[in-house]
């Protein structure tokens, strides 16, 4: 089983709840994003018009974060999913200039506030110091999720079932028959890395 | 005779020994700052993830590196003017090297975690070959300077502090993510901007009117003008390339947010510098200002390059870096520290008190 994910730029809406529930999830700090949603102009007017494009790791198959890590910190997992073990990251960075997706985010510090000033709010107080300052981290599948059984927090969410998650190397899965019957295709698959994310729309 | 010449040597350097001492401790308050607060401190963010500490680590590894490389090609009786200053070149390398170490401790953010490339390296890592390099020119520069020379001994030292060069250039080539950095000419560059440094740092030392100098001043009318070339074809060929994100990020390098260091690395740091040695270096004065805007040129240029690269995200807006005040003290720190070493051991390292 390899996990992976599909994502329907013409049903996603831009409305960032994916966002918003990945960081609840994982209570990730401020500028801080393993998920993100962007927004781009296409096209002129009159016939102008907003694109979305939902980027996470893409738990590439051949992943250049891993094989730039020094200290193998970045490990590819039997279920496809490219995990960060947080305890041995020296955070060098190296894998944040090596990743094309620009999907890992270095931890500056653990005591930031999304309100300035203000102190942190309970929840910060609970959430941050499962983090490590100093080390580089990303998204996961909501690993802890999937061990539970249930589906990764964004996908959960998504009110317009933009996002698809299932197991790849199963033909039969929604995933793999989206990927087949709406033509899905990776981003920058140039970059030679095997993307498990694809996009469609 | 000899006491009372080193005692005037010690009377003598004391003033620069206090100054580079609090140069220091500017850096080391600097990394207490960086340790305590975090990294939000510097101005490195999530997408120039690389500024003015990497700029410096490659910057003194490869001044280090340089100056092994004219220590060898005096042994070698390349530049055999070069021979009497041996010493002199490696202790200025390993200083370097040492303040090189210093440099990338302070850029990452698990410091005392940087051990684990001896434990658990992993060898498809160019930072773990940097790493196994810089070490390993340590230890061949130590033997150099300490040991009998022998012919073997100049050429490893030589070999390993040359490749040293290359794997810092082939750092940013392998990375998949930088387009800009994807070009097989950055390590032809880093090791020519590693010999201008050190040639640029002999000329500091011993001016252009000895033997030494003169070698230094010639190296360096030599190879700036081919760092000038190489940039050049490296901006033609990568702006008119089919590389579109490298094209693009190639803009805001010679055009764009971080342009400024690049125009200051290829006037103030190339043209300049090689007209004063080329036609104003009867002046001692002239020729010492010239070293000192060569080295200042390739520190721009590293920075400008680091920056520049990352600086178009994937999907994202332009990202812009300067560095911080706490970056500027941590930079200052690292170069005081490497120049402290080396009067350090001027000083107190056997064979050296004379000369």
């Amino acid at each position: 089983m390899r996990y992976g994910m599909v994502i329907s730029r013409k049903r996603c809406i831009g409305c960032d709840a994916c966002t918003v529930a990945c960081k609840q999830q994982n209570g990730t700090g401020p500028g801080v994003f393993w998920r993100k949603v962007i927004k781009q102009e296409h096209g002129t007017y009159p016939t102008a018009r907003y694109v979305f494009t939902p980027l996470l790791c893409n738990q590439c198959d051949e992943p250049p974060c891993r094989d730039v890590c020094p200290v193998k910190a970045t490990t590819k997992q039997a279920n496809g999913i490219v995990n960060v073990d947080a305890d041995k990251c020296i955070g060098c960075r190296y894998c944040q200039a090596a990743c094309p997706y620009g999907a890992r985010y270095f931890v500056t510090s653990t005591s930031l506030e999304y309100f300035p000033g203000k102190g942190q709010t309970p929840y910060e107080k609970v959430v941050y110091p499962k983090h490590q300052a100093g080390t580089v981290e990303k998204c996961n599948f909501c690993e802890s999720r999937l061990k539970a059984g249930q589906q990764p927090a964004c996908v959960q969410t998504c009110p317009a079932n933009a996002l698809t998650f299932g197991d790849l190397d199963d033909p039969n899965s929604v995933a793999s028959r989206l990927i087949t019957e709406r033509n899905a295709e990776p981003l920058r698959p140039e970059a030679g890395t095997k993307p498990r994310v694809f996009y469609f729309g | 005779m000899a006491t009372s010449v080193t005692m005037q040597r010690a009377s003598n350097d004391r003033p620069w020994l206090i100054g580079l001492g609090v140069l220091v401790g500017i850096g080391i308050i600097a990394w207490i700052v960086q340790l305590a607060v975090g990294f939000d401190v510097l101005g490195v963010g999530q997408s120039v993830s690389w500024g003015a500490y990497i700029a410096t680590f490659f910057l003194l590894a490869g001044a280090g590196s340089g100056l092994v490389v004219l220590a060898a090609s005096g042994d070698l009786n390349v530049f055999p003017d070069l021979k009497q200053y041996r010493s002199q070149l490696l202790t200025g390398a390993l200083a370097c090297y040492v303040a090189a170490g210093i440099s990338v401790l302070m850029d990452i953010g698990k410091p005392l975690r940087a051990l684990s490339m001896i434990y658990s390296p992993n060898f498809k890592s160019m930072f773990v070959w940097d790493f196994y390099f810089l070490g390993l020119s340590v230890i061949l520069a130590l033997v150099y300077m300490f040991k009998p020379v022998t012919r073997n001994i100049v050429l490893l030292a030589g070999v390993a502090s040359t490749i040293l060069m290359i794997v810092e250039g082939w750092i940013l080539t392998v990375t998949v993510g930088t387009a800009l950095w994807h070009n097989s000419i950055i390590p032809v560059v880093f090791l020519i901007e590693g010999l201008v440094t050190a040639l640029a740092l002999v000329v500091i030392a011993k001016g252009v009117t000895g033997g030494a100098g003169q070698v230094a001043r010639r190296g360096m009318l030599l190879l700036l003008p081919i760092l000038f070339v190489l940039s050049f074809v490296e901006m033609v060929a990568v702006l008119y390339g089919a590389d579109v994100e490298a094209a693009t990020a190639m803009k805001v390098m010679v055009a764009g947010s971080v342009a400024p260091w690049y125009w200051l690395a290829l006037i103030v740091g190339v043209a300049v510098p090689f007209g004063l040695l080329g036609w104003a270096y009867n002046g001692v004065n002239a020729v010492r200002v010239a070293a000192v805007l060569a080295i200042l040129g390739v520190f721009s240029a590293k920075l400008n390059l680091l920056v520049a690269g990352r600086a178009v995200p994937f999907m994202a807006p332009e990202a812009t870096y300067g560095p911080s005040i706490v970056e500027i003290g941590g930079v200052i720190g690292a170069l005081g520290f490497a120049a402290l070493l080396f009067l350090l051991g001027l000083r107190y390292l056997p064979g050296l008190k004379k000369a």
